[in-house]
């Protein structure tokens, strides 16, 4: 197609950004590189370890083909979910839109290439996640040349359904933001309502099995007729049905040149209507407040990450879990809760898991690994203020402190109640959020302006993709997996309370560490980006 | 009010030298013209000025506090308008007013004076309600220049303040300089359209490859010749 091929490939070339990696120090490639690989086998572990699981209690029942087409649809759900923000940020209010439109390229070129993109970020995450799925599908339960052929086939046509239907929905909400002043608003129902159908289906993951079990009759019809796709890819895996095979290929296709076409019709027309901005008439000067400087930057921090419904949900979602975990607590039988984490594997008492969920959440709900990238190409409002640079980077720090300390301090009183946790108890739990949350607040901050992204196209690329979040999420998980890990093996020499108390007041030290970069480095650092 | 000695800045290390010992004066109530080719060095010493980047050698004065060592007094004392307007989007024109204000702490009858006199001047008034994402490149040039006379600035330094302007604009603009400049405000822009620069400035600064390569009263530099014809002559 005309020019497809050209766009397709400067966009792979500028996603990459091989140049950068080539003039990357090999030290820093080598830590980089071990930290994905490790991450990366975790994660593939992980899945590993969760599929097996899976196949044991399926294979009671006798139904362990249907784990295929299961994971099938967990899989489309999550990349649909994934993708929705994406797609609104590559395919409609993308940044080259007008440069793009204005180059003698197709329209259809332009709309194949973005979607293509999108679909091959889709292909590489389902790959990621599925490819250990089969293969140890494969191990456990036996592995075919039919079995070979319709994993491949299934890899292949997994992204295609998930992908169109998180650019109509990503075309919903780009075209909702930019006509309604509610646009904000109107992103975080969405995205909140997302939230809690996978709150909701995970929650009740259990009732819903039973259900699916009970009622295998009436699902298989329902699927058969609602999800036609998925009922084919059943079919495929329970039957070795190659008919089956060959309409899944032609209907995934055949939908995909389908959707297209249908949007390449009015592709042009939309983005210029997406363009089209809405704006009041008459403004009126009204009694202006005042504010100390050190407040302002505090509120302009706060409006910034309020404003961006992908910042909000990318670092809250952990913390609005939790919260909701908390007030479900109050409705759940204590001994539940307690056959729960030992049916999990995990031979704790109550405080301690709730010692490893603070930590947990702190750590991972960090909004300062982005807030220096986020300002982007406003950076220079900031430096060029009569403010000094140390109160730019505290304000950013205190912001995520603030932001995550009140409803992880409401979970802990609601966990401390239900669990029936003395005084002390909850006290300690307190100084455990402190010392985490401002931790990660601190390595937050220090690791984006080590690794700054002020060229971003968009928030999503700074809060999903950039280095500094990255590592500022993947660092702590990966520290906190290795230390769990670690425990079984100490576990005759060392008490848990010792093992947490010694591990704490590691992290006391840190954060004495930190202050002092945040103290001397930092300011030096932040004068130095451009 | 502004005195610039020796000032170097290299990019990277064992890069080659953005700006090579520059040395300017920039006194009360002038109206300094900066001129040069695109990469000879103007915003980096701009920016250099207005403290966003460090540099290793030099010194730059701002009413005779360093701006290496007194960054703060020193900010507080001047007004920056960049090339781009690149500004907050999430924001409502007002509000970014506002929030500079509240940091130079303007008190709450000045900055509604000059938002509701330069924002009329301008024409941008109506659509200080609008969010700033809704605005053209020229609003937004706007919203940064008002922005910068919120706190009644000693010194302005401005890199191509009149990219974007309409016609209208960048005479209103002008004669605030000019008004300013009777009040003692200095100024300091850097410009490629000579013709503003030649009628408009007291003295000019070309700068080359980072070296300044003249520097005077625009009468001296010029002599019988157009600013034009000169800068192109030293260039060549």
């Amino acid at each position: 197609m005309n020019k497809l091929f050209e766009l397709l490939k400067f966009k792979i070339k500028s996603t990459i950004n091989l140049e950068k990696i080539k003039k990357m120090k090999k030290i820093n490639l080598l830590f980089f590189g071990f930290i994905f690989l490790y991450f990366g086998f975790s994660l593939i572990f992980s899945i590993t370890m969760i599929t097996d699981g899976a196949i044991n209690a399926t294979k009671e029942y006798g139904l362990t083909f249907y784990l295929i087409p299961l994971f099938f649809v967990m899989i489309s759900f999550f990349l649909f979910q994934l993708s929705i923000f994406n797609t609104k940020s590559i395919m409609y209010s993308a940044r080259d839109n007008d440069l793009l439109l204005s180059l003698p390229i197709p329209s259809k070129s332009i709309l194949m290439s973005r979607v293509l993109i999108t679909l091959l970020w889709n292909f590489l995450i389902s790959l990621f996640i599925m490819l250990p799925m089969l293969i140890t599908y494969a191990v456990r339960v036996g592995v075919s040349f039919d079995f070979v052929i319709m994993s491949l086939v299934t890899l292949i046509i997994l992204p295609i359904i998930p992908t169109i239907l998180a650019s109509i929905f990503g075309y919903l909400i780009a075209f909702l933001t930019t006509k309604s002043n509610a646009s904000k608003w109107i992103e975080y129902v969405l995205s909140l309502g997302m939230i809690l159908f996978f709150v909701l289906i995970f929650s009740n993951i259990e009732s819903i099995l039973m259900y699916v079990v009970n009622n295998f009759d009436k699902i298989e019809n329902f699927i058969k007729y609602g999800f036609y796709s998925i009922y084919l890819v059943i079919e495929m895996f329970s039957k070795s049905s190659y008919l089956s095979l060959i309409l899944c290929l032609i209907i995934n296709f055949g939908l995909f040149f389908i959707f297209l076409h249908a949007l390449n019709l009015n592709y042009k027309k939309l983005l210029s209507l997406l363009n089209e901005k809405k704006t009041k008439t008459k403004f009126q000067l009204k009694k202006l407040k005042h504010t100390q400087a050190k407040q302002i930057l505090f509120f302009k921090e706060a409006k910034r990450y309020f404003s961006s419904p992908i910042y909000v949900f990318n670092t809250l979602f952990g913390v609005i879990i939790m919260l909701i975990g908390s007030l479900a607590v109050f409705f759940t039988d204590k001994k539940d809760i307690i056959n729960l984490i030992k049916e999990g594997g995990l031979n704790l008492n109550l405080f301690s898991v709730v010692i490893l969920m603070v930590t947990f959440i702190a750590f991972l709900s960090n909004t300062s690994c982005a807030s220096i990238s986020i300002e982007g190409k406003n950076l220079w409002i900031l430096k060029s203020l009569p403010i000094k640079l140390k109160s730019i980077i505290v304000t950013k720090v205190m912001f995520n402190f603030i932001v995550m300390i009140i409803p992880i301090i409401i979970s802990i009183f609601a966990f401390s109640f239900v669990f029936g946790f003395s005084m002390i108890e909850m006290l300690f739990l307190i100084l455990v959020a402190i010392i985490s949350l401002g931790c990660s607040s601190m390595f937050g901050i220090i690791i984006n302006l080590k690794f700054p992204k002020l060229d971003a196209i968009d928030d999503t690329v700074v809060v999903k993709r950039s280095l500094s979040v990255i590592i500022a999420t993947v660092l702590p998980l990966i520290l906190i997996m290795t230390l769990g890990t670690i425990y079984p093996f100490i576990e005759k020499y060392i008490s848990l309370n010792n093992y947490l108390i010694i591990l704490f007041s590691i992290v006391f030290v840190l954060n004495i560490v930190q202050i002092i970069i945040i103290n001397t480095w930092a300011p030096k650092r932040l004068q130095e980006i451009n | 009010m502004l005195e610039i000695k020796d000032f170097s800045k290299t990019y990277g290390k064992g890069g080659k030298k953005a700006v090579d010992k520059l040395n300017l004066k920039v006194k009360k109530g002038e109206i300094y013209g900066f001129i040069g080719h695109n990469g000879a060095g103007k915003t980096t010493t701009i920016k250099a000025m207005v403290g966003i980047i460090d540099f290793e050698e030099g010194e730059i004065k701002i009413d005779k506090h360093s701006i290496k060592t007194d960054p703060i007094l020193c900010k507080q004392k001047i007004a920056y308008i960049p090339d781009n307007p690149d500004i907050y989007e999430n924001v409502r024109g007002i509000d970014y007013l506002n929030f500079i204000a509240d940091i130079f702490n303007v008190s709450l009858q000045d900055r509604e004076i000059a938002i509701n006199k330069y924002a009329s001047e301008f024409e941008i008034f109506d659509n200080l309600g609008d969010l700033v994402s809704t605005y053209s490149h020229g609003m937004k040039q706007k919203l940064v220049i008002i922005s910068a006379l919120l706190h009644d600035p000693l010194l302005v330094i401005m890199d191509e303040p009149f990219v974007g302007l309409d016609p209208t604009s960048a005479f209103k603009l002008k004669k605030i300089m000019k008004d300013m400049c009777k009040k003692g405000v200095s100024f300091l822009f850097s410009s490629h359209v000579l013709e503003v620069v030649e009628k408009l400035c007291d003295k000019v600064a070309i700068i080359k490859k980072g070296k300044l390569i003249a520097s005077g009263t625009v009468k001296e530099i010029k002599g019988d010749k157009s600013l034009e014809d000169l800068f192109v002559e030293l260039n060549d």
